[in-house]
């Protein structure tokens, strides 16, 4: 399936200050070509690294016989292979990513959806314009939609679709999504994990990157935080409704107010523990902050 | 007993706040939340914590509103004594209330009439069967109508114009009154008389209920403290002797501390243009009398105040007092002798010397005689002379007698120097011509049976005037004197000792002094020629008090008048005819009646009326000059708010009725009256509380 209209999320012109920075890996990665990065494989082509003896069976075509016609011993030659990069967006599809301040004081009616999808948009960009390969999933209770990473621009424009056309869920759990995920992704690489990771099974969450760690994935986690999030509303009373069908609560914030800053802070502290806990990259990103500063700071901190 | 509807109408006002509370109570805002779990878990952990903070601020609040609805309703506990209904439908019930001066007393920031008017208004609520009346009791008992009348809201409209009056209590007449009204009633009416009042002492201690009639049910309300109220106030002023223009004038203000502890008084007196100030210490519950002196410049009747400063009592209006005073020029003595000015020594010289020792440069202050031979004796003359010596005038002809009893019931005083046989005569048609029951304590004859010579003093009444002057002294001055002359002495039967204020060491008289409702009458019974008496250090001084005891008995003679009684002051005798005269009072006086009428009679003028004014200084003026002033003063019993005790009142003055006494107003009663204020500041202390409760859950 091929779309032919640009995604309204994917705004060209702003992106044009960051088609020249790339996304770099800080691991070893596996590709299926050859790329910028670093690859697990050494071997081929490419960069000389150092020697090793020869052990019987290996290839011959990496015996060096120059060395071996002037010494008599059988060296291998070995070289850093490179390879391209294959990035899975797994973004969270769940209600609460639907949050956009409601009318309270300050809200700029951005949902953290739609700051995802334009950063999904954004980012698939980036990394198709390096000539990596870009695939997506959509994750609620289960994984909604798994594209595999492609590297042609028709798999791009439908990756980009499918972020245009992502709908939410009312749901809590997202680790049953990311063990789908990591049971039908068979190649090593790079997952990119957005969300507001307002979860019940946080642990499980963690547990199923886990997963993908030991599959030797570089993890990153960018954590979506609504500023209206941090605190509650300044106001008399209130009538919260949950997002996940959680029901209601009536109550005057300001009686709750410090301390829900607390424990807000306090989970934001627990994510990131327990992503930096199975060596996961992690970063907080605040929808008050534009998408493209939050990608431009992400792509120079990749690139340093 | 409230009435259902009133009741009805109360609950729904209480409900007002409720159903304000509960259409403008804050509407929540909907918010959608995506961290609705920590809100959930903060709401749960704290709804234990938020209904113990709700129940403490719903308490605090309760109490708050509570406190202030009490706090405005002023209540006051058990002051209703309810009267159960005559099953006959016949009662009469007078309800007297006590408009005098003191129930204007102040128990904290309330007159006691104010107190008293809610407890009388009870008295005329609607009961079948029941009339009544009211009687306002002051100097004089004013009833509402002339009969018990079921009228009731005429008598509560009544009673609410009513104010205390500036007058005494006369409770008596008062009783008096209620009794008629009761005894009019049906022989098988119930009789019920209220009183309501502070129940002063000095207004009740001898009421006798007796003149009730026997079934009267008497109830009586006292609205007074159990503990008196404090109060200070000026009970009277009054000149200390005769006052002279050029002379020092003494005032003395007597002043009343009706409270139990010593306090420190401070007198502004005004008098004419002088302002003076006095103070002194008042010992608790007595009468004080401090003095002021001052000069009297002009001649004439004088008004003045004296007011107590910067003092804090029950009572306002007594802490005032208004005050008349007449400065009279220099007095003009006549002396009637026939003996000679030129006659050195005798007797009238030594007296004319003694009472005019020297040609004063200030002649208006020097005392002047004026010497007149009996047979010359004028009209003219004694009417400008201030009192009359007499000395060796020989036989006084017929109208020279009568001249002088006139001007005797006209206030002159009359000293008579008694030394020849015809003394006695003349002295004798002196007191038949004065008359009116006046007479000499003893009888002058002449001495027959050997002269009068060489005569000392056996006794003399040294707490008496002139003798008191001479304190410790008196006994040696009196032992030098030596006297020759005079007349022989006999006691008149059932005259009064204390007349005779001296005697010889023959029991003869040697000083008298006799007074009748005019003027003084003195008699020295000596030959001054023949004593020593002229050469003693005490001649001058004894014959000048001699004199002028004879002189203040006019200007002693200072009228009392009562707000709200009746008078009738004689004026002076030298004032003649009411043409051209015209009172005047204070500002505040409401009419001319209030200030009373001047009329003539065979008297003289007469200023009279049927019920005094407001007090104050009021004058008599003829083409703008005063001829005589009064004032118009509050009744000092009114000052002493001490009150009767209820023991009294069954045990002595009931007559055998039934009598009920009521405290309204005591000590816990006034606690009650200050309780809204209390009820106050609970209210603020429980809505602290309650911001205090509220921060302190919020932490």
């Amino acid at each position: 399936m091929t779309r032919l209209e640009a995604s309204p999320f994917l705004d060209l012109p702003a992106l044009a200050a960051l088609e020249h920075m790339r996304f770099k890996t800080r691991h070893r990665i596996e590709g299926n070509y050859s790329g910028r990065h670093q690859s697990r494989q050494q071997g081929g082509s490419a960069e000389f690294t150092d020697y090793r003896e020869y052990t019987p069976g290996e290839d011959l075509r990496r015996l060096d016989w120059k060395v071996l016609a002037r010494t008599g011993k059988s060296y291998v030659r070995l070289y850093e292979e490179e390879t391209n990069l294959l990035c899975t967006l797994a973004l969270d599809a769940s209600r609460s990513m639907n949050f956009d301040g409601g009318s309270s004081p300050g809200s700029r009616n951005q949902s953290k959806l739609t700051y995802v999808k334009y950063l999904a948009t954004a980012m698939s960009h980036v990394i198709s314009r390096g000539q990596d390969q870009v695939g997506l999933a959509v994750l609620t209770d289960r994984l909604e939609m798994a594209l595999p990473p492609r590297g042609t621009s028709s798999h791009v424009a439908l990756v980009q679709g499918a972020i245009e056309d992502m709908q939410t869920r009312p749901t809590s759990q997202m680790a049953p999504a990311l063990r789908e995920l990591f049971e039908r992704t068979t190649t090593r690489g790079v997952l990119i994990v957005m969300s507001d990771f307002l979860a019940d099974d946080l642990t499980d969450v963690f547990a199923a990157v886990r997963l993908f760690r030991h599959r030797q994935f570089e993890v990153i986690i960018l954590h979506l935080i609504h500023p209206l999030e941090e605190s509650l509303p300044e106001g008399g009373a209130f009538r919260f409704e949950g997002m996940e069908d959680d029901g209601r609560i009536d109550c005057s914030p300001a009686d709750i107010r410090s301390e829900y800053a607390r424990r807000f802070e306090a989970h934001c502290n627990v994510v990131r523990s327990m992503a930096l806990a199975v060596a996961c990259d992690y970063r907080r990103v605040s929808t008050g902050i534009p998408y493209l500063q939050t990608l431009g700071d992400f792509l120079v901190e990749r690139a340093g | 007993m409230l009435h259902p509807w009133a009741i009805a109408v109360g609950l729904l006002a209480a409900t007002l706040p409720f159903l304000i509370h509960w259409l403008t109570r804050p509407k929540p805002a909907r918010l959608p939340l995506s961290t609705l779990r920590f809100v959930r878990d903060l709401v749960e952990e704290r709804r234990a914590l938020w209904r113990l903070r709700d129940a403490v601020v719903l308490m605090l609040r309760t109490a708050a509103i509570g406190l202030l609805a009490a706090a405005i309703a002023r209540p006051f506990f058990g002051t209703v004594h309810a009267t159960p209904p005559s099953e006959r439908g016949q009662d009469v019930r007078i309800v007297i209330v006590d408009a005098s001066q003191s129930m204007a007393a102040r128990l904290g920031n309330t007159e006691l009439f104010d107190r008293a008017r809610p407890i009388a208004a009870k008295q005329f609520g609607y009961e079948p069967g029941l009339s009544a009346n009211l009687i306002l009791a002051a100097a004089k008992p004013s009833a509402v109508f002339a009969r018990a009348s079921n009228n009731f809201s005429a008598l509560g409209e009544a009673l609410s114009k009513s104010r205390p009056l500036p007058q005494r209590l006369r409770a008596q007449e008062a009783i008096n009154l209620a009794a008629e009204m009761l005894a009019a009633s049906p022989g098988s009416a119930k009789r019920e008389l209220v009183v309501i009042s502070d129940f002063q002492r000095t207004n009740w201690g001898s009421v006798d209920f007796g003149s009730l009639p026997a079934d009267t049910q008497i109830r009586l309300e006292s609205v007074a403290p159990e503990t008196p109220l404090s109060n200070l106030a000026v009970l009277d002023v009054a000149a200390l002797g005769r006052a002279e223009v050029g002379h020092e004038l003494r005032l003395n203000v007597a002043v009343g501390n009706f409270s139990p502890t010593l306090r420190h008084a401070r007198l502004s007196v005004d008098f004419g243009s002088t302002v003076t100030q006095i103070e002194g210490d008042l010992p608790p519950n007595s009468r004080t009398v401090l003095s002021a002196e001052m000069m009297a410049r002009e001649p004439g009747w004088h008004t003045g105040v004296a007011r107590l400063l910067d003092v804090e009592d029950a009572l306002a209006e007594d802490n005032s007092r208004p005050f008349a005073i007449e400065v009279r020029p220099p007095p003009l003595l006549a002396l009637v002798t026939r003996q000679s000015a030129d006659s050195i020594p005798s007797s009238s010289y030594f007296v004319e010397r003694a009472l005019s020792p020297y040609e004063s440069q200030e002649r208006r202050s020097a005392t002047r005689i004026v010497r007149l031979r009996p047979e010359a004796v004028d009209r003219e003359t004694l009417s400008s002379a201030e009192s009359i010596i007499i000395d060796h005038p020989g036989k006084l002809p017929a109208e020279a007698i009568q001249m002088l009893a006139s001007f005797f019931h006209r206030g002159r005083g009359i000293l008579y120097l008694a030394s020849e046989p015809t003394d006695a005569t003349n002295l004798k048609l002196l007191s038949d011509s004065i008359g009116g029951g006046f007479r000499l304590p003893v009888e002058f004859i002449p001495s027959t049976r050997r002269p009068r010579r060489n005569l000392a003093i056996a006794e003399a009444r040294k707490d008496q005037s002139p003798f008191a002057l001479f304190g410790d002294q008196l006994p040696s001055y009196l032992e030098e004197l030596r006297f020759s002359g005079g007349l022989a002495t006999n006691p008149q039967p059932g005259s009064i000792a204390e007349e005779i204020l001296s005697r010889f060491d023959d029991q003869s008289a040697f000083l008298v002094a006799a007074e009748s409702d005019a003027s003084t009458f003195a008699v020295i019974n000596a030959d001054l020629g023949q004593s020593n008496l002229p050469s003693s250090p005490m001649f001058v001084p004894m014959l000048g008090e001699l004199v002028q005891r004879r002189l203040s008995g006019r200007a002693s003679r200072q009228e009392v008048v009562l707000s709200g009684e009746p008078f009738s002051i004689a004026l002076p005798p030298d004032i003649e005819g009411v043409a051209g005269m015209a009172i005047s009072g204070p500002k505040c006086t409401a009419s001319e009646s209030d200030r009373g009428e001047l009329v003539t009679d065979a008297q003289g003028v007469l200023w009279h009326s049927a019920s005094a004014g407001v007090p104050g200084a009021y004058e008599v003026r003829r083409d703008g000059k005063t001829l005589f002033a009064a004032p118009i003063q509050l009744a000092a019993e009114e000052s002493d708010l001490r009150t009767i005790g209820a023991d009294v009142f069954k045990e002595r003055l009931s007559g055998g009725r039934n009598v009920e006494f009521h405290a309204v107003i005591d000590d816990q009663m006034q606690e009650q009256d200050n309780l809204w204020i209390w009820l106050a500041i609970g209210s603020v202390g429980c809505v602290l509380l309650e911001i205090a409760t509220l921060a302190w859950f919020r932490t």
